[in-house]
């Protein structure tokens, strides 16, 4: 059994493995834990698996998952995830942006009750452009989702293991981890950590466009409140489209005479909180032939239990 | 002497070859024929299996004729036309090879081209080939261009969904089952799955050139599938990018007319209450956020039901293992 697993999605790295994992060692020597790494090659084009393989020859707390094709960055870190074995998980970037110098401050913070804690950039060292579009991301997030994590798209971030294994991973949830685990009631830590401008090949995990993240925020949003009360997610929507429909309604009967497309808009309002009210019941319907909503409400509960328990 | 011990109880071909007998087919005899010397010529072991999908003009006494001689054919008869998928589905439920060759029951690539397939059998997890249709009819070339495009449009990178002919490995249907006629995208649905796929250009048979071959509402259905299948490849993982983009441009399209209207009612002082095309912003409006809100429940489909299935392929795990293990 280990007590740190650090996973590394990588895809098309061969320069910087032998790098990362000298940096790995050396940043981790002189720490009492127990650690493995575990490599997750996401289906990269050149050497990085060979590489990796010979990392592996020499170091038996290495372990590489190879992909069958390549499956972006969220899937990798879900399977580096799935198959960690340690209790506490740390990601990061296999670019070394990031600095595995951070790692023991974080355990550190975990160790003190966190349950999960993200690094923050502060000084980043990126084109001005992603910055920008970065810090925007950053702000939209924080307003709508209630979270205030300063740097969402920061890789390296160390989490209680029972945490992360329970929250969903698909698509792009890696960013927003944070706000899903704030949902878990799970307390979050924020640490400034250490960002190096790249040494070797391009960015691969471009920053996907404004309006995605936007689009993907929304989504998760309904789907945080969704878990909280299956069938309540469109509640406020319903509600507004209501009085809307029925103040229209009212105003077309009260003028003189019938106002004809005052009452079609009217009618058009209620039909409208009718399909939303549908889609409610089909959201209980949904919720209710699963267990897994209900497991990840308790998930808060389960944290805190664990906890009073490692006292 | 080298002894060698063989473990299998059920005799493992190379190739089983599929040919599903549908509407359209050529003489099967000559077919049969033409196909078995080309695989025999390849020296690999082999099994034919036809699938007749139920119509009673269709050639099962010449099949039968033929299985008599002592052919190694199998031959599977549906009582009622089921489709080809379904036809695919229990030709492979049946078949036993560690390859499976689909070929349609009519020369839709020259003979000679079977051989060069077979070559390719190694290399790849799925051979996929492509009509050569330089000898095609003008119109037959049209449509397959059009198609091409829409294809492509659709996220499909493979050329000519129409031709059957495919070399498939075994283990890709464990992964992927045949449904929904879809089979036409295996070789794309394959790539998903992270399995490699090659595509061939072969030569067109010659009597596959210059006839025409469907019915105009087959085109529908095709494009419907290639919908499906696009929406699939492409937003599996997150529908709402799809629908919310959708449902928002309707949205700006109300917001835009509504923003005309106002600008209407201070320039010319026309009032808003009675205008008709009012109608028509709340219809956008209500329509976007109707949208919208299949895109949210599709969302929450994927959360609530998506998990058991792992949308990433592991290859492989290297480690340690202790020398005690």
């Amino acid at each position: 059994m280990v007590d740190v697993s650090i996973v590394v999605p990588l895809y098309n790295e061969e320069d910087n493995i032998g790098l990362l994992h000298e940096a790995i060692s050396h940043a981790l020597a002189d720490f009492q834990p127990s650690y493995e790494v575990v490599l997750v090659d996401d289906g990269s084009r050149d050497a990085t698996f060979v590489r990796a393989a010979e990392v592996v020859e020499r170091d038996r707390r290495v372990r590489i998952v190879k992909f069958r094709g390549n499956y972006g960055q969220t899937a990798a870190m879900a399977a580096g995830i799935q198959n960690a074995r340690g209790d506490i998980i740390v990601t990061m970037d296999g670019d070394l942006q990031n600095d595995p110098l951070d790692i023991p401050r974080m355990v550190e913070l975990i160790h003190a009750g966190h349950d999960i804690v993200v690094g923050w950039r502060r000084k980043r060292q990126d084109g001005g452009l992603r910055v920008f579009v970065s810090k925007c991301a950053n702000r939209i997030m924080a307003r709508l989702m209630g979270v205030a994590v300063r740097d969402s798209g920061c890789s390296l971030k160390a989490f209680r293991s029972i945490l992360i294994k329970c929250l969903p991973m698909y698509g792009e949830m890696h960013r927003f981890i944070p706000a899903l685990s704030r949902l878990a009631g799970a307390r979050l830590a924020q640490i400034e950590v250490r960002h190096h401008p790249r040494q070797f090949g391009v960015s691969k995990y471009g920053f996907s466009r404004i309006y995605k993240v936007m689009l993907d925020i929304v989504s998760i949003r309904i789907l945080l409140s969704f878990v909280r009360r299956p069938m309540a997610w469109p509640r406020h929507m319903i509600v507004g489209i209501t009085l809307l429909g029925l103040l229209s309604v009212a105003a077309a009967i009260w003028g003189e005479g019938l106002a004809l497309p005052m009452l079609a808009i009217g009618v058009l309002w209620l039909s409208l909180a009718l399909f939303l009210l549908g889609w409610a019941v089909i959201g209980q319907m949904l919720a209710s032939l699963t267990g897994n909503v209900s497991d990840f409400a308790s998930l808060g509960a389960k944290l805190s239990t664990q906890i009073k328990s490692g006292n | 002497m080298v002894a060698t011990a063989k473990l299998d109880l059920v005799k493992v071909m190379d190739i089983s070859v599929i040919v599903p007998v549908l509407k359209r087919f050529d003489d099967v005899a000559s077919v049969y024929g033409e196909y078995r010397d080309r695989i025999v010529a390849s020296g690999k072991s082999y099994e034919f299996i036809f699938v007749v999908d139920g119509q009673p003009d269709y050639p099962v006494s010449t099949l039968e004729q033929l299985q008599r001689d002592g052919e190694p054919i199998e031959i599977i008869r549906f009582g009622r036309e089921f489709g080809e998928s379904a036809c695919l589905r229990e030709g492979i439920r049946q078949s036993t090879g560690r390859h499976l060759l689909f070929l349609p029951a009519y020369f839709q690539i020259g003979g000679a081209a079977i051989s060069e397939l077979l070559d390719h059998l190694d290399e790849a997890d799925v051979v996929a080939a492509r009509r050569d249709r330089r000898a095609d009819a003008m119109f037959n070339r049209l449509r397959g261009w059009g198609f091409q495009k829409m294809a492509r449009f659709a996220g499909a990178k493979y050329d000519d969904p129409g031709c059957l002919v495919r070399a498939v490995h075994r283990s890709v249907f464990d992964e992927i089952p045949i449904q929904d006629e879809k089979q036409r995208f295996l070789p794309l649905l394959a790539e998903v799955h992270g399995f490699k796929v090659v595509q061939l250009t072969l030569p067109q048979a010659e009597s596959d050139a210059g006839r025409p071959q469907h019915k105009p509402g087959v085109y529908f259905d095709v494009m419907m599938d290639l919908l499906a299948v696009g929406f699939l490849v492409r937003f599996m993982q997150r529908p709402f990018r799809f629908f919310g983009t959708v449902g928002a441009a309707s949205i700006l399209c109300s917001l835009a007319l509504m923003a005309f209207l106002l600008f209407q009612r201070e320039v010319s002082n026309i009032p808003l209450s009675d205008r008709p095309l009012l109608v028509l912003v709340v219809l956008l409006l209500v329509l976007g956020i109707q949208i919208a809100a299949i895109g949210l429940i599709a969302e929450i489909v994927i959360f609530t039901r998506g998990d058991g299935k792992q949308h990433y392929r592991v290859e492989k795990i290297v480690e340690h293992v202790s020398a005690d293990a």
